[in-house]
């Protein structure tokens, strides 16, 4: 309960912090210590650099203010991933916008609610990255980078400005029925932006020998990215300067003021928009080219079809897959452009790894995440043909990422395919095999749960494959290149 | 040699925490509709679910037109279609899409399916929506859409769960429609439902059980004659039988 009245804005703002607290604490006991031990860490590694920087003098110079610009685009860019997250849920998974919305409450009390609500729960998610290291640097000895605190609340106004108007432009583009999907795969971008960042840089010529943060950053100061003018005013308010502090924060203030009057309308069409999810599908294809051209006699192919079309349409699952492919992919092609060979045996290990890893959450999906079980049981198919079928779709849906990262080995290392290809296939085979031993039908919205209850063997048991045959494929294929 | 039953049931038994079924025999011939009446827990739902193979008995022999669904499970499924209370459905897939998958469950030859599909999706009045998906379906679209995908193979036995629950008038007369068309076609189907008028109306015979074992079966007039020499509903039948 709350001091405020249930209808008041205050009390709306209360309601959406506490459901985004609950949201982001939600999960059993093994959650609580992962949680806990993270904090200590973040904590003693905090007071460990407050310690080391005690004496050192922190100020605006033109290399720390590129520093800390680059540090904001971070926070920034993971604030959007993080607000376009909350505004899809808000939209797309809320329980209450039916109640919110049918109760005497004008619409903009709702929006403004829901908005601060979304900024509330991802300060506290970045805060949980930031203030462990942050406080003990501001308490013992570097007061004036208190600032910093004002310019991650100002980061977030920002980011939730920007990741709400994200998801109502989605949702105005790609329609109620793909604005899920398309959300997760910005979301996937926006998380994954630094990576794509250091993958731009490269490829716009600044090759060499660092890495992909590293390349950045070389980038930014040969730029003097952060370092003059208006750019400059977020990385100078985070070091204690007052009236950059009071220019940002007033600019974010002003910024959340204006989406919330911009978006009073489009947050409302679009939540009730996202109800008419029971439109015909906008990509007819399949229509085109006729009813025959669906049906199969081949057990597999029927499995795969629906398979893939209930992967492609699960937004949660869909994200899940994308951010696999969204960290792997830079990683290959830096790998890949190294001038050292001695370092592909590490994207034999990344490739067969990741592989397995997807593996076990397609085999989760194909084998235990079935919603009509019923139906496969009532079918004229032998449980053995069907597990077999499902085993085969598994190694199919995971074969293209295979495929992909076999292909661009073999540009620089074609030897070097003889231990990525079977060892990811052997990961994949064990995965689903795993998966099968381990079979339990759940409901397929239950996807996000899956390392809890009875799948934490199975994904203990696949991660423990997957590092098991990477170290043997890396080892190989050292050994074939040795 | 006599008719082969569309489903034979002998001396089923099975229990959970409690015996539920107790020793039910039950022959059904081919060509009827069969209304399987009940009070609730009196073991209806558990009888069809033995039936169809998603349980497994403690004793007694089921046998779908003579197929054992112990000793040849995939011929008895073969000719057999579920459809329980709660649609089978994936809310993510479309009417084509999930008759297709239905389809390639049952290996059916893709140009025949595809014609089947056609032709139930038109006459379920579904063919604007084939390819919107699932989850934007009224109860009775979905229940249309399970039952488009229990008829696409041709079943020679349809056993249905309540398959009038939760549909309004005019798409409960539809499904009763639809299953009177598949009896008039040949097909055998059993229903079981709560609407005792659906079970007058419809039923070529009727079972009635209570706590697992069959009290009654016959048709309209032979369960009347059994309640007694007054002209009886088969409300009041019903209620005088599961009383006893």
């Amino acid at each position: 309960m709350t001091r405020f009245a249930p209808a008041s804005l205050p009390g709306l703002i209360a309601h959406n912090l506490r459901i985004g607290w609950r949201s982001n604490a939600k999960g059993g006991l093994r959650r609580k210590i992962v949680v806990g031990v993270l904090l200590a860490v973040f904590v003693a590694a905090g007071i460990g650099i407050a310690l080391t920087l005690r004496n050192v003098p922190i100020g605006p110079s033109p290399a720390a203010l590129t520093v800390m610009t680059l540090a904001a685009l971070v926070m920034f860019t993971f604030g959007i991933s993080q607000a376009l997250s909350r505004a899809e849920a808000a939209i797309y998974g809320s329980d209450d916008l039916d109640l919110l919305f049918s109760a005497p409450i004008a619409p903009r009390v709702v929006l403004w609610s829901k908005l601060v609500g979304i900024a509330g729960t991802v300060l506290i998610s970045e805060a949980f990255f930031v203030l462990p290291p942050l406080v003990p640097v501001i308490v013992l000895g570097h007061p004036a980078l208190a600032g910093a605190l004002l310019l991650l609340v100002a980061l977030v106004l920002v980011a939730t400005c920007c990741g709400l108007g994200v998801m109502l432009v989605i949702v105005r583009l790609a329609g109620p029925r793909a604005a899920r999907s398309v959300a997760q795969v910005t979301i996937a971008l926006f998380g994954g932006a630094m990576a794509i960042a250091s993958q731009a840089i490269r490829f716009g010529g600044h090759a060499g020998r660092h890495n992909g943060f590293a390349l950045v950053y070389g980038w930014a100061r040969a730029h003097r990215f952060g370092q003059a003018g208006l750019g400059s005013l977020p990385a100078r308010a985070g070091f204690g300067n007052p009236l950059a502090g009071l220019v940002v924060v007033a600019g974010a203030l002003m910024l959340f003021a204006i989406t919330g009057w911009l978006f009073e309308r489009n947050f409302a069409r679009a939540f009730q928009q996202a109800g008419q999810r029971g439109v015909p599908l906008l990509h007819r294809g399949a229509a085109r080219s006729g009813l025959r051209a669906r049906f199969t006699p081949s057990l597999v192919r029927a499995i795969l079809t629906k398979e893939i079309a209930l992967v492609w349409r699960n937004p949660q699952v869909l994200a899940t897959m994308l951010l696999r492919l969204v960290y792997l992919v830079p990683m290959m092609l830096l790998l890949l452009q190294q001038h050292q060979f001695v370092l592909l045996p590490a994207l034999v290990f990344a490739g067969v790894f990741v592989t397995t890893q997807l593996s076990g959450d397609l085999a989760w999906l194909v084998i235990s995440g079935e919603d009509t079980p019923d139906l496969l049981t009532v079918a004229p198919v032998a449980r053995a043909t069907l597990r077999r079928a499902k085993l085969v779709v598994t190694m199919l849906m995971a074969a293209p990422l295979l495929a992909l990262i076999a292909l661009g080995l073999a540009s620089r290392a074609p030897i070097m395919v003889v231990a990525l290809v079977p060892l990811g296939l052997l990961g994949t085979a064990t995965a689903a095999g795993i998966q099968l031993r381990l079979e339990r039908p759940t409901p397929r919205k239950a996807f996000g749960r899956r390392t809890q209850g009875a799948s934490i063997l199975a994904n203990m048991l696949v991660m423990v494959v997957a590092l098991a045959l990477g170290g043997a494929a890396a080892g190989l294929s050292f050994w074939l290149t040795a | 040699m006599g008719e082969v039953a569309a489903l034979r049931i002998e001396h089923l038994r099975k229990s959970f925490d409690k015996p539920v079924i107790r020793d039910l025999s039950l022959t059904i011939p081919p060509g009827q509709l069969y209304a399987l009446l009940g009070p609730n827990g009196a073991g209806k739902t558990t009888t069809l679910r033995i039936v169809t193979g998603l349980l497994d008995a403690d004793a007694g022999q089921v046998s779908i037109f003579g197929h054992d669904i112990a000793r040849e499970p995939l011929a008895a499924k073969a000719v057999t279609a579920w459809l329980p209370d709660e649609p089978m459905l994936y809310d993510k897939l479309t009417p084509a899409e999930y008759l297709a998958f239905v389809a390639g469950l049952w290996r059916m030859d893709p140009r025949l399916a595809a014609t089947e599909a056609e032709r139930l999706l038109r006459w379920l009045d579904l063919w604007d929506q084939r390819d919107t998906r699932c989850e934007g379906f009224s109860r009775g679209m979905k229940q249309k859409v399970a039952l488009a995908g229990a008829l696409i193979h041709q079943p020679r036995l349809l056993i249905l769960d309540e398959p009038l629950t939760g549909l309004d008038a005019t798409m409960a007369r539809a499904v009763k429609d639809a299953l009177r068309a598949q009896v008039d076609a040949g097909a055998t189907v059993i229903i079981t439902t709560h609407i005792l008028e659906v079970a007058e109306r419809m039923a070529d015979r009727i079972g009635i059980i209570a706590d697992g074992r069959l009290l009654a079966e016959g048709t309209l007039d032979d369960l009347r004659a059994l309640a007694g020499p007054d002209e009886a509903t088969l409300e009041d039948t019903f209620i005088r039988l599961t009383a006893r």
